[in-house]
Formats: structure tokens, C-alpha cells, sequence
């Protein structure tokens, strides 16, 4: 045993090398709209995905969780068409808000929050 | 101390009581090299680390360990990737060598990694400069090659084991690294399997202010050896290393993830037949895979761009040496096969549907250098000669290089890119043996190196010192290095040593950058003055010295001094008057100094050994002169001088464990280096750590 004891202690060495990355949970978010609105995100295979949401009042909130490494890109943009009223979109990052934005009545732009999880 | 630092040290100290085999026996199988006094081969300028060094501070990258040697610096523009620069010459200029062969091309365009950060420091067994021209056996050799020694092969009549290891950790740049080293020999076989991690956090300077410098590698490496018939020796081996989220400061990307092995085969036969005293063959090859992106930046949160880039280098060698009437012939070939390609990958994240463009940085880039060379020695009671030549056929081409703009339409393209070259180099010197405390050595070198990678095929990327876009040159010529040197040694009586070293360098063809109107070429990076591609200019000189003192080895106490100076001048050289970040003319500077270059420097070391050398107490006082010598046309900003004092005790508690410890930057100055590039986006240099208390914890069982 005492032979193979430095063997062992380099086998420990070198498989502190196999450092895992580190997944944080990520929720994004969409909420406070009263009528249908398209909302786009990356998702965890690194796709863009559109889709239409149709809340039935302000208190609905869409959610899409998933788990991201760090450094990974988080994207959700927004349209909506309704001018009297607002879309709140946001992006938490283990239970933190990350990125938030809220527009109301703006039918012309993309509401969009984005970024990289922080390392 | 993290949880893994404490559990390496219990480790260690549990290593501490294994009863392993005693070191006796041990038969070296060492090539022979023809040494003069204090190390040097015959002929050329050489300097040597004392690989002992290597453990007694807290340095993490071998360029810093390279700037022991007087004029030699290097470029800093993180935590590690320093990359030297010998006497003004760098990057291309210089030959990077690992064991005499093997050869290691960097991902980063940037050269956030050159070949000696691919080098694990802790596995390091010996480093040797040869300055100048003049060692043409080791390749293309232009303004002087670093040789990196690490695992030499070692037989012994019993089985032996031996284990080696260290532990060393700091306060500034809070971390630590540690390297286990178990080494095998029988009589027929010798192994070494080598792990190591390095880990240490930001830094603050002088001044207190955070630099983001962190870091964290991780190495490990398998070699085994096996003699044949009592005369020859074939070794095999593989070097993993990997380096993970390190800060570049002065560059607009880090390194995320940098994977490299090295795969090397060896033989070495001597004294094989009647003929031929030594016989060497040599292959290798080393894969690069580099990662770096920006999202440490503030610019993520509008444009995330991460780079990907492959690079190898794979190559062979071979070379006998024979006697030829009085003297030693050593001829060979060598052949090296350099492959780049990547691409920068650029999310719009502010940008409805996520666009996402890609851009090529090498595009399938392939150079292939053949060379053939000889070195003839001749011994004599006066005088020692040695004259060298060699021949290079270098080639290159690429895929076009091209930037795409909107809609994926090109606005620069460039499908010339083949170019073929014939490279002649040669060199010559002579050991002139006044008497035995004397010698003078004169050294005359023509040698020539094809241009590289970036230069012939970059394309609109900010590579280099000043604020400009860069784009490659296919049709650039080689460069030349003519170049002399003039040596004086002496041994006095009572043993003190001097070393004086005065060069005059003349580079023809020497390739640097010169700004391109807006119609060949638009910059692509924000903030930069415009592009600038690389030319020939006719020709620029430098010239220089060294000079160092060295009390006795054997008193108790030693004294070392040493100080070196370069200054280099482009006679003619493209000036730009610049108004509200626009280039709105341009005109032609007389005499204008050669940018990266070091200013004078001066190092004073004494030590004094207690308790029979048990105890070892160091003082290191450096002074760097201002540098007022700058590249106007480059844009170049002055430095200060500067003064720093370190200090570091050395005790052996038994021939098991050593400990270093000690003191950098004692008194906690704010200064930075010349050649320490400029934090991104500003004019604010990148400053040196300010003091830093570290211990190293050395093992050999």
C-alpha cells in the first residue's frame, strides 16, 4: 500500500483538473401584459425560440426555467401590440433578478433583456 | 486557504513520512555540450537560469523567469503570457523551443498566449538564451532562441522512485500553486508522471487599486524512456495543460479556456557507430485549442464575442555529429508544419432575433518551413572556432482572406496568398583564450526568418501596440538579422567574474506597419485611428549591452550585478498627425526609436548563508531607467523610472524540505513596466502587484 500511495496522491492531483462548470438556474420572465405578445429566447440548446403568449389578465406571468453554465448568453425579447397597456420582461438568475426591463404602449420597438451570466 | 489548498499541504506533509527508495545509482545519459567558463558554448552570447531558481519565488510564467537574464523582458498584458523580448527583438524574432525541438504556435492572434506559456514553469529543468543569430542547428534563428528544458531521461542499476513536489502560495493575487512529480528508473526504463494546478485571484497594485488578473491552470504530463543496447535512448511523451478564465487587462478579450497537448517522440543514440558521436531524431507535435471572449467587458452587454482557434505544430529533426579532421561536424534537417484556423463568433444581444455573425480570423492558414544546417567546431589551445549555415524552403498560403460585411458581402478581400521563400542564414565566432582569466568572444551572424502567421494573413484585427486595426501582408519578404557581438569574459584571481557584452545589430527587409488609406481598407474595432498592414521597411538597427559581476561562489556571502541596456532606430519611419481621433496627415520621422524596447536596467543581488548554508537570507535591488526613447510613430508613451526591492530566506529543514519565503516589492511601489501594455480602452498603464509575501514548500523524497 505505502508503494502506491504516491501513485495515488497523483491520480488525486490530476483529477483536480476535471473542474465541472458550475450550472446556475435561469427563469425568464414575462409579465403585466393583458393580451396576446410575442416573446423570443434562447434556450438551453443555444436555440431561439418565438412563440405567442395570450394572458388572460396583467396577473399572468409566462415563465421558461432551465439551467445555464456561467458565461452562457441569456436572451428574451418581447412585442407587444397593445398601447394601452405594458410588458415587463425579466431574466433571474438563481433566484436573483438579473436583467429587467418594462415599456408601456410602445408598439414600435422590441423590448428586449439580455447578457452573459456573470463568471 | 481554500479547502483544496489545505488538503495538497496535508497531502504533502502525510508524503513527508513514506519511507521511498534512496537516490544511488543513477546513471545520466546527458548530451555532452562544450561549455566555457560560466556556461557558455563556444563562440555565441549564451545565458542559463539556474532551474533551482524556478522554486525559490512566486513567479508563475516563464517569461517572467526569462527576465533574470539582463535584456531580456517581456510583454505584459495579464497575470501570465508574458512574452519575451531580447534585446528588442520579439514575438517571430524569436525561436521558442521546448527540449531542443519541439515547437509550439499560440491561438491568440494577440499573443494572449506565446509558446512559453504552454510550458508548465514547475516542470522546467533548465532554460538556456542563445542571443543572436548565431545558433542556426536549432532552426530558423533571427534574434535568438529560447531553449526550455524539462524531463531528462535518467537510468539507474536498482529500481528507484522518487517523489518531487511543491507547494507555494501568496497573498497578492491571493492563491497558490502546487506540482506532484513522481519519477521512476531501472536499468532499460525511466518515467516521470507530473500533475500540477495553479490558482490565484486578482491583484492589487501599489496603490491598493484591484487588477483583474486572475487565473487558474492546470497541468499534468506522461514520459517514459527506454535505452537500447546500452547507447541509445528513445523517449516518448505527452503534455497536457490547460488554462481557464484568465484576465487580460490590457487585451479585449480573456482567455476562458486554453486546452494544449504537446505529443513529442525522441531518440538520441551516441556514440553509435565509429563515425558518428551523436545521432538525434526529433518529432512532435502540439495542439492548441484557445477560447477567449469578452464577457467580463462592459461591450457584453451589447455585442458578446468569443473566438475560437485552433492552432498545431507538428515537425521532425534530425541531426548526427561526427568528427571531421580536429573538429566536431554537426549537420541535420528539420521540418515544421504550422496549421491555424478560427473564427470570432459576435452575438447581437440588444438586437431583435439575436443576430449573429461570424468572422473568420485564419482561414485553414498553413506554413511549412524546411531547413538543413551544419555546425562545425574547431578546439584549439588559443582560439576556439565555430562557423554555422543553414537553408530554409518556407512556404505559406490560406484560404482568402476576406471580412464580410452586411448582408455577408466582402469588404476586404484577398485570395493572393501563397508565398514560397529560400532562406539563407550563417554565422560565425571565435573564442579567442587570452590566457587562462581572459577571453574575448567575436561573433558575425546573417539570419533570416519568414514572416509569420499574423503578419501575412490577419485580417483587420487590433494585434498591435497602437490603436489600428492590423491586416496581413501574403506578399511580405523574409526579414534579416546581421548582426555582431563582441564578448569579454574574466576570471580574476581571487574568482570574481565579469561578463561585458557590447552588439550591433542591422536588420534589412525588417517588417513593420504602415497605415492604408480607407479605400484598400476600413477599420472594424471601435475606438481604433484607422488600419495599418505589415510592410518592409529598408532597414533599422540596434544596438546595446550587458554586463554582470559575480563575487566567489564558495564565500559565504555572494554578490551579483548586472546591467543591460538596448536602443534600436527605424531611420525612416512613417509618422501620423492625429486631430479629434482622425488621422488627417501624414508625414515621414528621421530616426525614430524602435517601439517595445526596455529601457536601461540594473539588478544588485547579495546573499549571505547561515548555519552552513542551512539558511539562506536574499536582497534583490532593481532599477529601471525612465524610457524616453519611444516610437513616435507608434504611438508610444514614455515610462518612469522605477525602483523595487524584494527579499526572500531560504531554509532546509532536512534534504527532504526546503522552504522559500520572502517579500516582493517590499516597500509596496506603484510602477509598471515599459513593455506592459495599457488596460483596454484607456491610457492607464497595467501596474505590477504590489508587495506580495509568499512561501514555497519544496519536497524531494
Amino acid at each position: 500500500m505505502k508503494k502506491l500511495t504516491p501513485y495515488l496522491i497523483l491520480v488525486v492531483l490530476l483529477f483536480q483538473a476535471c473542474v465541472k462548470q458550475q450550472e446556475v438556474s435561469v427563469i425568464y420572465e414575462a409579465s403585466q401584459a393583458v393580451s396576446a405578445f410575442s416573446v423570443s429566447y434562447q434556450n438551453e440548446y443555444g436555440l431561439l425560440v418565438d412563440t405567442i403568449i395570450n394572458p388572460q389578465s396583467n396577473q399572468d406571468i409566462w415563465r421558461y426555467k432551465m439551467f445555464l453554465s456561467k458565461g452562457d448568453i441569456v436572451y428574451l425579447s418581447g412585442k407587444y401590440d397593445d398601447i394601452n397597456s405594458g410588458l415587463k420582461l425579466s431574466i433571474i438568475i438563481d433566484g436573483k433578478v438579473f436583467k429587467e426591463q418594462y415599456s408601456l404602449g410602445d408598439t414600435v420597438n422590441y423590448l428586449i433583456v439580455s447578457g452573459t451570466i456573470p463568471y | 486557504m481554500d479547502k483544496f489548498s489545505l488538503v495538497l499541504l496535508l497531502m504533502f506533509l502525510f508524503v513527508s513520512v513514506l519511507p521511498l527508495t534512496a537516490q544511488h545509482d543513477t546513471i545520466a545519459l546527458k548530451e555532452v555540450e562544450i561549455i566555457d567558463f560560466k556556461g557558455n558554448i563556444t563562440g555565441h552570447p549564451v545565458d542559463r537560469i539556474n532551474p533551482a531558481t524556478i522554486f525559490q519565488t512566486s513567479i508563475t510564467d516563464v517569461g517572467i523567469l526569462l527576465s533574470a537574464i539582463p535584456n531580456i523582458s517581456g510583454v505584459r498584458k495579464g497575470p501570465n503570457g508574458f512574452d519575451p523580448v531580447i534585446r528588442g527583438f520579439k514575438y517571430s524574432q524569436l525561436n521558442v523551443l521546448l527540449n531542443g525541438a519541439t515547437k509550439i504556435e499560440g491561438g491568440c492572434p494577440n499573443r494572449m498566449d506565446p509558446a512559453t506559456t504552454h510550458v508548465d514553469i514547475n516542470s522546467i529543468t533548465d532554460i538556456t538564451v542563445y542571443k543572436g543569430p548565431y545558433a542556426l542547428k536549432f532552426g530558423p534563428s533571427f534574434g535568438g532562441i529560447i531553449n526550455i528544458s524539462t524531463w531528462q531521461p535518467q537510468f539507474s542499476n536498482v529500481y528507484t522512485t522518487h517523489l518531487k513536489g511543491n507547494v507555494g502560495l501568496q497573498n497578492n493575487g491571493y492563491g497558490y500553486n502546487s506540482t506532484l512529480n513522481l519519477e521512476g528508473s531501472g536499468k532499460m526504463f525511466s518515467y516521470a508522471i507530473v500533475g500540477g494546478t495553479k490558482n490565484y485571484g486578482n491583484y492589487r497594485d501599489g496603490a491598493g487599486r484591484w487588477v483583474n488578473a486572475s487565473m487558474q491552470q492546470y497541468n499534468s504530463s506522461a514520459k517514459v524512456a527506454f535505452k537500447i543496447g546500452g547507447k541509445s535512448v528513445v523517449d516518448a511523451r505527452v503534455d497536457l495543460s490547460q488554462g481557464r478564465n484568465i484576465g487580460f487587462p490590457a487585451l479585449s478579450m480573456d482567455e476562458r479556456q486554453d486546452k494544449t497537448n504537446i505529443y513529442t517522440i525522441n531518440y538520441k543514440g551516441t556514440n553509435v557507430s565509429k563515425i558518428f558521436k551523436l545521432v538525434k531524431i526529433n518529432g512532435w507535435m502540439s495542439v492548441v485549442n484557445h477560447t477567449m471572449d469578452n464577457k467580463n467587458r462592459p461591450i457584453s452587454d451589447t455585442v458578446v464575442a468569443v473566438s475560437v482557434i485552433e492552432a498545431h505544430d507538428a515537425g521532425v529533426r534530425g541531426s548526427v555529429k561526427f568528427n571531421m579532421k580536429q573538429g566536431t561536424l554537426e549537420s541535420g534537417l528539420d521540418y515544421e508544419h504550422i496549421y491555424k484556423d478560427g473564427k470570432r463568433t459576435k452575438s447581437m444581444i440588444k438586437q431583435p432575433g439575436l443576430p449573429v455573425k461570424n468572422e473568420s480570423i485564419w482561414s485553414n492558414a498553413v506554413i511549412d518551413n524546411m531547413g538543413i544546417y551544419g555546425e562545425y567546431l574547431l578546439e584549439r589551445k588559443a582560439i576556439n572556432w565555430i562557423v554555422s549555415g543553414r537553408v530554409d524552403f518556407n512556404s505559406a498560403n490560406s484560404n482568402p482572406m476576406e471580412r464580410l460585411g452586411i448582408n455577408d458581402l466582402p469588404f476586404y478581400f484577398e485570395d493572393s496568398t501563397s508565398s514560397k521563400y529560400l532562406n539563407f542564414s550563417f554565422s560565425a565566432g571565435l573564442t579567442w583564450k587570452l590566457n587562462v582569466n581572459n577571453r574575448i568572444i567575436f561573433s558575425l551572424g546573417h539570419g533570416v526568418r519568414s514572416p509569420d502567421m499574423t503578419e501575412r494573413f490577419i485580417v483587420l484585427l487590433p494585434v498591435g501596440y497602437d490603436r489600428y486595426d492590423y491586416l496581413g501582408n501574403p506578399g511580405l519578404k523574409p526579414e534579416a538579422n546581421n548582426e555582431l557581438d563582441v564578448e569579454f569574459k574574466h576570471y580574476s584571481k581571487s574568482n570574481w567574474y565579469f561578463d561585458g557584452n557590447i552588439f550591433l545589430s542591422y536588420v534589412t527587409h525588417f517588417i513593420g506597419s504602415k497605415r492604408v488609406p480607407s479605400s484598400i481598407a476600413r477599420p472594424q474595432t471601435k475606438g481604433v485611428l484607422g488600419v495599418k498592414q505589415f510592410v518592409n521597411f529598408p532597414a533599422v538597427w540596434l544596438t546595446g549591452f550587458e554586463a554582470s559581476l559575480e563575487s566567489p561562489a564558495e564565500k559565504q556571502w555572494h554578490l551579483s550585478i548586472n546591467a543591460a541596456y538596448t536602443y534600436g532606430v527605424n531611420p525612416t519611419a512613417p509618422g501620423y498627425k492625429i486631430e479629434n481621433g482622425q488621422v488627417v496627415d501624414e508625414y515621414v520621422i528621421k530616426n525614430d526609436p524602435l517601439p517595445e524596447i526596455s529601457p536601461f536596467e540594473t539588478n544588485v543581488s547579495f546573499q549571505y548563508k547561515f548555519f552552513n548554508g542551512k539558511l539562506v537570507s536574499m536582497v534583490n535591488w532593481r532599477w529601471v531607467a525612465a524610457q524616453k526613447a519611444i516610437s513616435v510613430s507608434y504611438g508610444e508613451q514614455t515610462s518612469k523610472s522605477f525602483q523595487v526591492i524584494n527579499i526572500k530566506i531560504n531554509y532546509k529543514f532536512s534534504s527532504n524540505l526546503t522552504v522559500w519565503g520572502g517579500v516582493n516589492n517590499v516597500f509596496n511601489k506603484t510602477y509598471f513596466e515599459h513593455l506592459n501594455r495599457n488596460i483596454i480602452g484607456s491610457s492607464a498603464p497595467l501596474y505590477e502587484p504590489g508587495r506580495n509575501y509568499f512561501v514555497n514548500f519544496i519536497f524531494n523524497f
